[in-house]
C-alpha cells in the first residue's frame, strides 16, 4: 500500500465524521468561490435552460450521451478506489422505481406537496383487488440490514444534531397501499420494495428510515426522515394505538394516512384530513377494503 | 415524510426526476463545497472546475439508482475520488501535483510495512480500523483529522478554524499519525 492508497481508503470513512468536521470549515475556504461560479457556468454548458426543446435534447443528452463520456472518468475512481458505493455502474431507470421514490420526499406541514389543501383527493378505486409491484422485502432482510448498518444511521443522526441515548429500531416496518397516481392505473397497489421502520428513542419517536430494495441489484437501501415537528404527534398516535393494527396508505403516493380498524382517519404529518374522510363517503369499511397485511404497522 | 434537510430532499428529488434543475440547485448549495474539496487536492484552478464538473454530472449518473440520505459526504466523496484520480493523472505526467504531496508525506507515517492493499478484504478490514480510531478519538481532534485527510485542508486553515496554534495543529497531528499507524500495526495489517 503506498500514501495515495491510504489517502484514498481515508475518503471511505463513516459519513458522520465528514458531516461532523463540516462545521469546521473556516471561511477560507470562500477562496474557491472563483472556481465555483466558473464551474457553474461551466456545467451550463452542458445544461443550458434555454427551453423546451433545448432542454429535451440535453436531457436526452445527459441520459444517454453523457454517461458514456463520463465512464472513462467514473470507471476510474471505482477501479482504482473500490468506490462502488459512490460511483456505480450506470443503471437504467425504471419507471416503477421512479414512480415510488417521491412519497419519500414529500413535505410536512405547510409543504404544498404533502398538505393536501387545493389537492383533488380521489375516490378509492373501484377494483379492491391489491396490486403487488417490487421486488418483495422482507422484516427478516430488514434485520440483517440494520444489524450491519444501524450503527452508521445512528452516527449520521447524531452527527446531525439529534441527541440520541437509547435508539431503538422498529423490528417489524410497513409498506403502503397506493392508489390515486397516474401510475396505479386505476388500481390499488402496494410496491413491496418500500418499508418504513420506525426510529425510537426510549419512547420518542425519532426518526423513520425508508428501506427500499432496487430491482437491478437487488441491494437494500436506505433513506432515513427526521427532524419534522410532526415525529413527536405521531409519536404519541403510535402509543396511544399501541397493540392495534394501524394501516398505513399513500393517496395520490405522497399523502400519508394512517385508518385504525375502528375506522378513524389520521395523517402522520398533521395534514387535514377533511378531504381523505369526504372521499370515503359512501364507503362503509374503508379499513377492510384496502386492508393488505404488508401494510400494517402494530405500535 | 420530511427529511432532515429540506434543501437537500428537494435536489434529490430533482434527479429523480431527471430534471436539469438538479444540477443548478447542487452547484448552487454546493459548489463551493466541493470546489473546496478539489482545490485542496489540486493547484490548477481549470483542473478544480473540471473536476467539479465532473463530480455533478457523476451525481447526474448516480442518482438514480442511488438515494443517499445525506447530500455532503456523497458530493464530497465524489468529488474527492475524481480530484485524487486527476492529481494521480498529473502527478504520472510530471504536470505538478500541487498541495497534497505534504499530506502523502504525512501519511507515510500511518502505513505499516509490507502491506499490500490489493486485497479488498484488507481494504474493508483497515477502513474498519480507521473508522474505530476516529470514534475513539474525541470530537475535536476528530475534527482536525478529518479536515486534514478527508477534506485535506491546509494546516494554517485548520489553525484559524479552531483558533489553535498552528504548531499545536501539527503536533495534534502527528500524535493522531502515530496512534494510527500503531492501531493498524496492532491490526495485523504489520506483515
Amino acid at each position: 500500500m503506498n500514501t495515495q492508497d491510504l489517502f484514498s481508503l481515508i475518503g471511505e470513512i463513516d459519513d458522520a465524521w465528514i458531516i461532523e468536521a463540516e462545521e469546521l470549515s473556516s471561511p477560507v475556504s470562500s477562496a474557491s468561490s472563483s472556481s465555483v461560479s466558473s464551474a457553474s457556468r461551466s456545467w451550463k454548458r452542458f445544461f443550458p435552460s434555454f427551453g423546451l426543446l433545448a432542454a429535451s435534447i440535453l436531457l436526452v443528452t445527459g441520459l444517454f450521451l453523457i454517461p458514456k463520456l463520463l465512464k472513462k472518468e467514473t470507471a476510474s475512481p471505482t477501479s482504482d478506489l473500490g468506490q462502488e458505493e459512490t460511483v456505480p455502474a450506470i443503471l437504467p431507470v425504471t419507471e416503477n422505481l421512479e414512480e415510488t421514490i417521491p412519497e419519500t420526499f414529500s413535505g410536512g406541514p405547510g409543504s404544498q406537496d404533502g398538505s393536501g389543501n387545493g389537492i383533488a383527493i380521489p375516490p378509492i378505486p373501484s377494483d379492491h383487488t391489491i396490486c403487488y409491484e417490487g421486488k418483495n422485502l422482507t422484516d427478516e432482510e430488514a434485520s440483517v440490514y440494520f444489524s450491519e448498518n444501524l450503527p452508521r444511521i445512528i452516527s449520521s443522526l447524531k452527527a446531525s444534531g439529534l441527541s440520541l441515548s437509547d435508539p431503538r429500531i422498529s423490528e417489524t416496518g410497513y409498506s403502503h397501499v397506493c392508489y390515486g397516481n397516474e401510475a396505479d392505473h386505476g388500481n390499488l397497489v402496494l410496491n413491496r420494495n418500500f418499508r418504513d421502520y420506525p426510529l425510537f428513542d426510549g419512547k420518542n419517536l425519532v426518526a423513520i428510515v425508508t428501506l427500499f430494495k432496487i430491482e437491478e441489484d437487488d441491494l437494500i437501501h436506505d433513506s432515513i426522515s427526521f427532524g419534522g415537528e410532526w415525529f413527536s404527534d405521531f409519536g404519541d398516535f403510535l402509543a396511544a394505538h399501541q397493540g392495534e393494527k394501524l394501516l398505513f396508505i399513500y393517496i395520490n403516493r405522497f399523502y400519508e394516512i394512517i385508518l385504525t380498524p375502528d375506522g378513524k382517519c389520521y395523517s402522520p404529518q398533521g395534514n387535514e384530513i377533511t378531504q381523505v374522510t369526504e372521499s370515503f363517503s359512501g364507503i362503509s369499511d374503508p379499513y377492510s377494503i384496502l386492508y393488505c397485511e404488508e401494510a400494517v404497522y402494530t405500535p | 415524510m420530511m427529511s432532515h434537510n429540506a434543501d437537500d430532499a428537494k435536489i434529490i428529488k430533482l434527479f429523480w426526476n431527471r430534471d436539469e434543475k438538479a444540477l443548478a440547485e447542487v452547484s448552487k448549495a454546493y459548489g463551493r463545497f466541493c470546489s473546496s474539496i478539489a482545490g485542496n487536492i489540486l493547484d490548477n484552478e481549470q483542473d478544480v472546475e473540471e473536476c467539479v464538473n465532473d463530480a455533478y454530472l457523476a451525481t447526474w449518473n448516480t442518482i438514480p439508482p442511488q438515494k443517499p440520505a445525506f447530500l455532503a459526504p456523497f458530493l464530497g466523496r465524489i468529488t474527492r475520488n475524481l480530484a485524487i484520480n486527476r492529481y494521480k493523472k498529473n502527478h504520472a505526467e510530471k504536470r505538478g501535483g500541487g498541495s497534497s504531496e505534504l499530506i502523502l508525506e504525512e501519511l507515510q507515517e500511518v502505513i505499516p510495512g509490507g502491506i499490500s492493499a490489493d486485497s479488498e478484504l484488507i481494504r474493508k478490514d483497515m477502513l474498519e480500523v480507521i473508522n474505530r480510531f476516529l470514534s475513539s478519538l474525541s470530537p475535536d481532534k476528530r475534527k482536525i483529522f478529518v479536515r486534514r485527510y478527508w477534506y485535506s485542508d491546509p494546516i494554517s486553515r485548520i489553525a484559524s478554524a479552531t483558533g489553535l496554534s498552528e504548531n499545536h495543529i501539527a503536533v495534534t497531528l502527528s500524535r493522531m499519525r502515530k496512534t494510527l499507524h500503531k492501531l493498524l500495526s496492532e491490526g495485523g495489517f504489520d506483515l
